[in-house]
C-alpha cells in the first residue's frame, strides 16, 4: 500500500493553532525523529536527548501562534532544540561559554556514542550506518528542501561543509543503491 | 562526466526551483545523474533518514501536558510512522526504470517529470506522479530487469 501518513506542516499548524490537540500530537510524531537524530548528532546523550526534545516541543507549542511562515518551521524548532541543549549544559556547567567564539562543535568533546551509532532498533534499510548528523544533513536537503545556508545555520557548520558532507552521502547512497540493483 | 557538473545537478534536484535546460540535458547524457534521480526518487517515496526514532506514548503525552493538554491520543504515537515507513517494489523499481530509461536516453515522459516529482514534498502527490511515470514509461520498462527490493518494510522499527 502507498499511503503515506503524513499530514502537510502548513496544515497542521493552522489546526494547531486554533487548539486542535490531534495536530500537536502529530506535529511531535512528525518531528521527533529529527530533532532526535539533532540532538544526538550534536554528542547528546539519548536521555538527555529526550528531555530537551520534550522541552523544545513545548516551547515551540507555545508560541505557535508566532509561526508565520510555515517553510522556516523546522529551522525554527532546531534552534530551539538546539538553545535549550545549549542552556542545559550552561546549568550543569558542563560548557564555558565565557569565550566570543562559542561553536557547537566543541561540544563534541562529549560525543556520546549515540552520535556515531544510531539506534539499534533500526533495521536494515537504506539509510542504514548513517550518522545521526548525516540523516539531519540528508532530511533538510532532500526533505525540507533547505538551503546549504540554512542547514549549516543550524547545524553550526560552514556552508561548504555542509555541500561537502551532503554529497558524500549522495555518493555513498547511490553506490548503496547501484549495489543494491547489481546494477546501473 | 565532470564531478562539478554532476554536483550541480544533484543540488538542482533537491533545490525546491526548477532543473534548468542545461542540468535536464546532462541528466540524459550522464548515468550518474540519472542513478541520483532515482535514488531521490526512492528516498521521496519512503520514509525520510530520522523517521525510525518515534516518541513514546508517554513522551507525546508529557509534552501535551507541558501545554495543559490532557490527552490520550498518543496511545498510537507510532502508527503514523509505521504507515509512512512501507516502501513498494512497485515504486522502486518505476523509480529505476526511470533513471535507467534516463541513463540510456530514452524519452522521459513529460519534459517537468523530474521537477514535479522532486519538488514536492507531498508523499501522495510524488506517488502520483511516479505511478503516471510508470504507464509514461512502460514501454521503456518493458525491457529493463527489475530489481530485487532488498530493504526491509522498516515498520518493525517502531517498538
Ligand atoms: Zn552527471
Amino acid at each position: 500500500m502507498l499511503k503515506r501518513n503524513k499530514p502537510d506542516c502548513a496544515d497542521l499548524i493552522a489546526k494547531a493553532k486554533l487548539g486542535d490537540s490531534d495536530a500537536f500530537a502529530d506535529i511531535i510524531k512528525q518531528y521527533y525523529g529529527l530533532v532526535m537524530h539533532y540532538l544526538l548528532g550534536m554528542g547528546v546523550k539519548h536521555s538527555d536527548a529526550e528531555d530537551v526534545a520534550q522541552e523544545a516541543f513545548i516551547t515551540l507549542f507555545r508560541k505557535i501562534d508566532q509561526v508565520t511562515n510555515p517553510s522556516t518551521f523546522t529551522a525554527w524548532l532546531l534552534r530551539i532544540s538546539r538553545n535549550l541543549f545549549i542552556d542545559k549544559l550552561r546549568k550543569e556547567k558542563k560548557i564555558d561559554v565565557s569565550g566570543s567564539q562559542f561553536e557547537l562543535e566543541l561540544l563534541s568533546s562529549n560525543l556520546s556514542p549515540e552520535s556515531e551509532v544510531v539506534s539499534n532498533s533500526e533495521v536494515s534499510d537504506i539509510f542504514a550506518g548513517l550518522k545521526s548528523r548525516e540523516r539531519v544533513i540528508l532530511e533538510l536537503r532532500v526533505f525540507q528542501n533547505m538551503s546549504f545556508a540554512e542547514i549549516g545555520e543550524v547545524q553550526g557548520m560552514t556552508e561548504g561543509n555542509v555541500r561537502l558532507v551532503f554529497h558524500r552521502l549522495i555518493s555513498k547512497l547511490r553506490d548503496r543503491l547501484a549495489n543494491e540493483f547489481g546494477k546501473v | 562526466m565532470d564531478e562539478k557538473e554532476c554536483k550541480n545537478v544533484t543540488e538542482q534536484l533537491t533545490d525546491p526551483k526548477n532543473l534548468t535546460e542545461a542540468g535536464k540535458k546532462h541528466i540524459k547524457v550522464c548515468k550518474k545523474c540519472a542513478t541520483t534521480v532515482s535514488l531521490l526518487l526512492t528516498l521521496k517515496a519512503g520514509p525520510t533518514p530520522t523517521a525510525g526514532l518515534v516518541p513514546s506514548p508517554t513522551f507525546v503525552n508529557s509534552v501535551l501536558a507541558g501545554i495543559g493538554i490532557k490527552s490520550a491520543v498518543a496511545s498510537s504515537a507510532a502508527t503514523s510512522t509505521a504507515t509512512a515507513t512501507s516502501k513498494t517494489v512497485v515504486t522502486v523499481a518505476v523509480a529505476l526504470g526511470l533513471a535507467t530509461a534516463v541513463g540510456l536516453g530514452l524519452t522521459l515522459g513529460t519534459d517537468d517529470s523530474f521537477n514535479n516529482i522532486l519538488k514536492n514534498q507531498k508523499s501522495e502527490s510524488a506517488k502520483r506522479n511516479i505511478i503516471e511515470i510508470e504507464l509514461l514509461e512502460l514501454e521503456a520498462l518493458k525491457n529493463i530487469k527489475s530489481p530485487v527490493l532488498k530493504f526491509d518494510s522498516p515498520a518493525n522499527e517502531t517498538k
